[in-house]
């Protein structure tokens, strides 16, 4: 006999319920059944009470099926017969509780459940099974199914049960025993009276009387009868059928639901349907983010805006429709997209694809996500898309840049760049301040593609800052859109007494910027450097004179062109080598 | 040089071997209810029977049929019941569960003689008794017959077991009419906008299932009462019913069919919105009438989404909601924006939908009962308006002279059919009660089996010549169905 799993809990205990009866301990059967019921019991029980990933739930449940098999094996069959607030077993009660609310047995008998046969060979899944029936009973739907309805579903094999209907009736029901009871009873108004049968290829807006076609049939049989292949089903048919079988019982056929919604929408004139049909393709939406179907829920959100843009649509309508947009970047479906990155590997071109069809709703939501995303190109992947979701709505996206996360100030400060509106400026200005140098270098990046006067100012301000990728960034940025004002300063560094003592990826930096200027401008300063003798270390000497021939190549114009020429015959090899390799970069 | 036909492959030879052997002895077990055991046309279908178990306990080393529950296996390896196959599997399952024999072996090869003795002790046992199978056993072993044994069907769900058939049809006709209550339960809540009463309607269409699983006969006839007199909510249960029993010859497995059954059984809901002065006009519609008729199929679907959750019940009903009167190739009605192909519960609900409701009479204006024309036209449509191959699957469920027409045969008689024949080959060769007349009435007679050939010509006894019209002979078919 298999041991009991401990129990400690009080609300599992089943003493009272299982009735101790005198003279049976004769009855081994009896004795079993009994130990049988309250392993059952007791299990239920634990599966109601514990959470459902609780360990302790699979120790009961293999218990149970022990008890199981112990009594199958010895008797083939179990069968209980289920009282209103008692389970018997061969006329013997050996479950009793009269508590509506915690008796098992009412719990059965209330949806007309009358006996449960357990047989032999009783599988786990079927133990597992019935628990989920009665576990279940708890919380579903009492208009929709029951323990009768959802035990039928499951189809167990080795488990079988008798259940009344009588309950459902409200009032009984004549079954007729014989031809004129049938017809007397025969009280329903019509449903229809017209055939509707269309079977004239041009009939367009009459249906075609039957009688007619009928009348037109002659009286020989009809030819199939005497050739009975026409009826004989083929290999490929019948391949087919099962396919189409296969293809029905997949359980993603639920979203074929959607094509049938976006024809109803196409149809439908009255408020109250219409409103049905969107709300429920929003359902067909919410499940296809649920299951990470991004690609699905793309292509329903575009069938969405075909509707807006092609459809002759009423201003209700239109309001209706773009509800479906609005709902689908709203705070859960964002919250939905969060879960369903987190578990698991998804296509981003996919998301990406979503993210683009929202509206601005989205934003603050999306950004919210944002700040908890792990994943570089998650992040990136959604910066990109609030840029192009936000960028007529900064408004959504400014009060973030105060968030305590430096990183989702960060990513705030791209997106900002990324939209480029000089109205980012004040709020791109306190990323730059930041304590946090990785935001500080964002700022610099957003700057350069924000422009404008205030944002030149700030990066010829960085031209000076303490970090050196600061201000290799910022001079690269001044050089994109710093123009003259930009080139002043700039010329400025480059000019000054311990410039050569900077590093190598800074001379760079700042020459390129000023070759990115183009303007002619620059060029005697860049000459003067270039053609300078050095009174400093050769090495700088050159990386000095490299950098002013390579903006002279980029600035490109004739004059800087010409100058370069003439250093490529000059006496000094650091000059001509330096103006032979620019040339050779810009004018091959 | 020619090519020689490819090797099966392990998997489906259980398959092909079990199904010939079911098969023919099927056919031999049935043929022991006309013939004797003297007849000719039993030593054929024995010679035949005899040559199926004797190639295949060569080639395998025996032949051992096993029945659990509504599966098959052949040698331990499950057969894949096709759909055209289906009728005879689930008639032989009905046969051996009567008899409560769940196992036939053939351990070596059998003589003619051997396989008759077996048959006729099958065929002659007592229904609905356990012991069955000891009795063959003691019998075979009295014969010194030891290449042939039994064994006991092993698994039997309590809420199928009828003691006899007379329990089965009680259990048909309690599910038949309780769901026309139902249906109008339905009609009625929907117009007055009270909650859908689902589970109720799902218990009984589980039940449908169950009673169409043992025997869909007592169900399908039911289906087949057409009142002369007034009309009923009957449709949309005949609906579920044909929907039913086709998916289960289809292939759906068990749980899906109650779907099948539900999305028939509310296929029609729309029409609860029809104005009652187009649905009961008597007269043609017109244009805009029908307009407004034609609306049915999409305000169905917006019933069902409002009453009921999306889910995988609510798809399938609106599937058959909006589905039905579309046609296989787009060119019914709702007119789609974009095409789509039509679900397979859609393209059965549509072919059950059309052949009931042109089987339907009608008050004002009588025809004769021209199911077989019904069929033909099915048939000549299919490709059109019915998948081609679902269509052929119906007709050999119905039958072409289906349960309750009334037939002329060639021997004048009359008859109506009580039973269809479950092989394509004799699917005009029904089971008819024949009638006589007698005190100014027609009576039921005898039961002929069209099947019963003449020993001497080898022709048959008895064929249908037309389909009559039961009115002109004041024949009540629902006598012979009830």
């Amino acid at each position: 006999m298999p041991e009991d799993v401990s129990i400690d809990k009080k609300a599992l205990e089943v003493g009272s319920e299982i009735p101790m009866i005198e003279g049976v301990e004769s009855d081994e059967e009896f004795i079993l059944a009994r130990d049988l019921t309250s392993a059952f019991v007791k299990a239920i029980k634990a599966f109601r009470f514990y959470p459902s990933d609780n360990p302790a739930l699979k120790g009961f449940q293999d218990q149970l099926l022990k008890r199981f098999h112990f009594f199958l094996n010895k008797f083939q069959s179990f069968v209980i017969q289920v009282g209103e607030y008692d389970l018997s077993f061969k006329g013997r009660i050996i479950y009793e509780n009269k508590d509506v609310k915690t008796s098992l047995a009412f719990l059965l008998y209330k949806d007309g459940l009358r006996e449960v046969r357990f047989m032999k060979g009783l599988e786990e899944w079927e133990v597992q099974g019935i628990i989920d029936v009665i576990k279940k009973s708890d919380t579903i739907n009492q208009l929709e199914d029951d323990i009768v309805t959802l035990m039928w579903e499951k189809d167990f094999e080795h488990i079988s049960h008798l259940a009344t209907d009588e309950f459902l009736e409200e009032m009984p029901v004549v079954i007729p025993e014989n031809v004129d009871q049938f017809r007397k009873n025969l009280v329903f108004k019509p449903l229809a009276h017209q055939v509707e049968v269309e079977l004239e290829e041009e009939n367009s807006e009459e249906g075609a009387d039957l009688d007619e076609i009928l009348s037109k049939l002659t009286e020989e049989p009809a030819p199939f009868v005497s050739d009975r292949s026409v009826y004989f089903l083929t290999s490929e048919e019948l391949e087919r059928l099962k396919k189409d079988v296969e293809a029905e019982l997949d359980p993603v056929f639920v979203f074929t639901v959607m094509d049938i919604v976006f024809e109803i929408l196409a149809m439908e004139k009255e408020p109250d349907p219409y409103q049905d049909a969107v709300n429920a393709l929003i359902k067909v939406l919410d499940a296809f983010l649920t299951l990470g179907e991004f690609t699905k829920a793309t292509e329903l959100l575009k069938r969405v805006n075909v509707i807006l843009k092609t459809y002759d649509l009423q201003d209700w309508q239109i309001e209706s429709v773009r509800k479906i947009i609005v709902e689908a970047g709203d705070e859960v479906r964002i919250e939905r997209i969060g879960k369903v990155l987190a578990r698991e590997e998804v296509r981003l071109e996919d998301v990406n694809a979503y993210l683009l069809l929202l509206e601005k709703n989205s934003v603050t939501p999306l950004i919210k996500l944002l700040g908890e995303l792990k994943n570089s190109k998650t992040r990136r992947l959604f910066c990109d898309a609030i840029s192009v979701i936000g960028k007529d709505a900064i408004e959504l996206i400014t009060p973030f840049i105060d968030d305590r996360r430096w990183y989702l100030v960060r990513n705030i400060t791209y997106i900002l760049g990324r939209i480029g509106k000089e109205q980012s400026f004040p709020y791109v200005l306190k990323a730059f301040n930041h304590e946090e140098d990785r935001v500080r270098r964002e700022a610099i990046q957003a700057l350069g593609l924000i422009g404008g006067p205030k944002a030149i100012g700030l990066l010829v301000r960085a031209l000076t800052d303490n970090d050196v990728r600061i201000r290799c960034m910022a001079a690269i940025n001044l050089g994109k859109v710093g123009k003259e004002m930009g080139l002043i300063s700039l010329l400025e560094v480059v000019q000054t007494k311990d410039f050569y003592k900077r590093e190598p990826v800074e001379i760079k930096a700042f020459f390129n910027a000023i070759g990115m200027v183009g303007s002619n401008e620059a060029i005697p300063v860049l000459q003067q450097l270039l053609e300078r003798k050095g009174w400093f270390v050769r090495g700088k000497t050159d990386e000095i004179r490299v950098g002013a021939a390579n903006a002279m190549a980029m600035i490109g114009t004739p004059e800087a062109k010409a100058i370069l020429e003439v250093g490529e015959d000059s006496k000094d090899e650091s000059i001509r080598e330096a103006c032979l390799q620019a040339l050779k970069s810009q004018f091959p | 040089m020619t090519e020689e036909k490819p090797i099966l492959d392990h998997e489906h030879r259980p398959t092909k071997l079990g199904t010939e052997f079911i098969t023919k002895f099927y056919r031999l077990l049935k043929g022991t209810a006309i013939y004797d055991r003297k007849n000719v046309n039993i030593d054929r279908l024995i010679q035949e029977c005899v040559q199926t178990i004797n190639n295949i306990v060569r080639s395998e080393g025996n032949l051992f049929l096993k029945i659990v529950r509504d599966n098959f296996f052949f040698n331990n390896v499950r057969i894949i019941v096709s759909a055209d196959k289906f009728p005879i599997f689930k008639a032989f399952w009905q046969d051996m569960r009567k008899r409560w024999i769940g196992e036939v072996e053939f351990s070596e090869e059998v003589s003619g003689e051997h396989l008759r003795d077996f048959i006729y002790l099958l065929s002659g046992l007592e229904e609905n008794n356990e012991s069955n199978y000891l009795y063959i056993k003691k019998q075979l072993e009295y014969r010194n017959i030891e290449s042939i044994d039994v064994g006991k069907l092993e698994f039997y769900k309590d809420e199928e077991i009828y003691v006899d058939s007379e329990d089965q049809k009680r259990y048909s006709k309690e599910v038949y009419f309780k769901t026309i209550g139902l249906v109008k339960e339905v009609v009625d809540g929907i117009n007055q906008q009270k909650a859908l009463n689902i589970r109720k309607a799902k218990r009984l269409m589980q039940n449908a299932v169950n009673a169409i699983m043992q025997d869909d006969s007592t169900l399908l006839g039911l289906a087949n009462i057409k009142n002369y007199d007034e009309y009923t909510f009957n449709h949309s249960v005949n609906v579920a019913i044909y929907a039913i029993a086709l998916g289960q010859r289809i292939g759906i497995p068990k749980r899906h069919l109650s779907h099948l059954g539900m999305a028939g059984l509310f296929h029609d809901m729309g029409k609860t919105k029809i104005p009652r002065e187009i649905l009961n006009k008597t007269e043609k519609l017109s244009p805009g009438e029908w307009s407004i008729m034609r609306s049915h199929p999409v305000i169905g679907t917006e019933l069902i989404m409002r009453m009921k959750e999306w889910g995988e019940l609510s798809t399938r009903m609106i599937e058959g909601a909006f589905e039905h009167h579309l046609r296989y190739d787009l060119t019914g009605y709702p007119r789609l924006t974009r095409k789509r192909k039509i679900s397979l519960f859609g393209r059965i609900i549509s072919i059950a939908d059309f052949y009931d409701a042109l089987v339907r009479p009608r008050v004002y204006n009588r025809f004769p009962y021209v199911s077989e024309k019904i069929l033909g036209i099915m048939l000549d449509r299919s490709g059109k308006d019915f998948d081609p191959a679902v269509v052929k699957v119906f007709i050999n469920m119905i039958g072409i002279f289906p349960l309750g027409t009334l037939v002329l045969l060639n021997t004048n008689e009359m008859g109506i059919v009580t039973q269809i024949q479950e092989e394509a080959e004799l699917i005009d060769r029904p089971k008819v009660c024949l009638l006589y007349y007698s005190d100014g009435e027609y009576r039921k007679g005898k039961v002929a089996d069209l099947r019963e050939m003449d020993e001497a010509t080898r022709n048959f006894k008895r064929s249908v010549v037309k389909t009559l019209d039961p009115n002109e002979y004041n024949i009540n078919v629902a006598e012979f169905l009830m």
